[in-house]
């Protein structure tokens, strides 16, 4: 006879998106299409008219659990990962201040090229002051032969002269798992028409 | 200027670490006291899931099964425009690591906040949760 404690798993399903309003759908949408367009370009110079003049960027590593042989090593130099950077001078000189200094260390970073099809996208916040916009999906360096990434990305938008600019910016970089680097590349990007019954907030399950 | 600019870099950093200290505890631990965390108005977005205001969020954390979070890298920035900031004492912050459901297989998971102050309390206004894999 034993005790009845164990629990079952059962979990929320898992929804590929989530844009609390249809016209956060469509900015979120041109945004990432222009965005990725310049960043998977062999040029990154136009990446800057994203970003405000005081803009923040920075980068953070997570090493794969128990692969010693990940070669993210290229990334290392700038990772802000704040558990293993504890001096304050280097927190600060790690987080990238500026448009221009922003566009020189994107430009430094390996080319690269997203699979757009494998994006989340979640857009919880879209109002006239403020966008918060989480993307994460699939990408490899173009032309290194390297393993596939899994990358995390926060936008922090807001609108300036009609458009909008980004006013933070926080990426995450890992590998891929094995079934997300087979699967990569591999799925037409299937457009979510834009008046479709969108979310709003609501109680799940 | 540039001072100024420190300071808010060091206070988002110092926020975060604190933050994502309690959140995950509460969470593993004491899941009764999440609300706490959150804004009246927050939103939760769980694997797409979403979730508005914070009595919600507290039910939904309650029918979750029970977690185990271990952290991995922790990111923060500071919302700044300059000389005119629009969003006085707000950051943004990135998390990710692993979660275990009831000490299943760990698996990847990340996570983003947007954390407001709301008098001395820092509250979140949007938390993002997700899966590395469905």
């Amino acid at each position: 006879i034993v005790f009845d404690v164990s629990e079952e798993v059962k979990l929320p399903p898992y929804v590929v998106s989530f844009v609390c309003s249809p016209e956060g759908q469509q900015v979120a949408k041109q945004f990432l299409e222009q965005y990725f367009n310049i960043y998977d370009s062999d040029n990154r110079q136009a990446i800057g008219d994203a970003y405000h003049e005081n803009a923040h960027f920075s980068l953070a590593i997570t090493l794969p659990k128990g692969d010693g042989n990940h070669k993210l090593n290229q990334y290392m130099p700038d990772n802000r990962n704040l558990m293993r950077v504890r001096d304050a001078n280097r927190r600060m000189k790690l987080l990238i201040n500026g448009k221009e200094n922003i566009i020189s260390k994107l430009k430094e970073l390996p080319l690269t090229k997203h699979d757009l099809a494998s994006f989340t996208v979640d857009l919880p916040i879209f109002n006239p002051q403020l966008m918060f916009l989480n993307i994460s999906g699939i990408f490899i360096e173009r032309k290194l032969h390297l393993p596939t990434r899994y990358f995390s990305r926060t936008f922090v938008i807001v609108p300036l002269g009609g458009g909008f600019v980004i006013i933070n910016d926080l990426l995450n970089i890992t590998n891929a798992t094995e079934k997300q680097a087979k699967a990569a590349f591999t799925k037409p990007i299937v457009e979510t028409p834009v008046t479709s019954p969108v979310a709003t907030p609501v109680v799940s399950p | 200027m540039e001072q100024e600019r420190r300071t808010k870099v060091e206070q988002a950093c110092r926020t975060a670490e604190e933050f994502i200290k309690h959140y995950y505890e509460g969470l593993d631990r004491r899941r009764n006291v999440m609300s706490r965390l959150y804004l009246d108005t927050a939103t939760l977005l769980w694997n797409g899931n979403g979730i508005a205001g914070k009595e919600f969020i507290q039910k939904f954390f309650e029918n979750l099964p029970s977690t185990d979070h271990i952290v991995s890298s922790i990111d923060s920035q500071p919302l700044t425009t300059g000389s005119t900031c629009h969003f006085p004492l707000t950051i943004v912050v990135s998390v990710s690591g692993f979660i275990a459901f009831c000490q299943e297989q760990p698996q990847a998971f990340q996570q983003q906040l947007l954390i407001t102050a709301e008098g001395d309390k820092w509250k979140i206004v949007s938390d993002c949760f997700r899966f590395q894999e469905p």
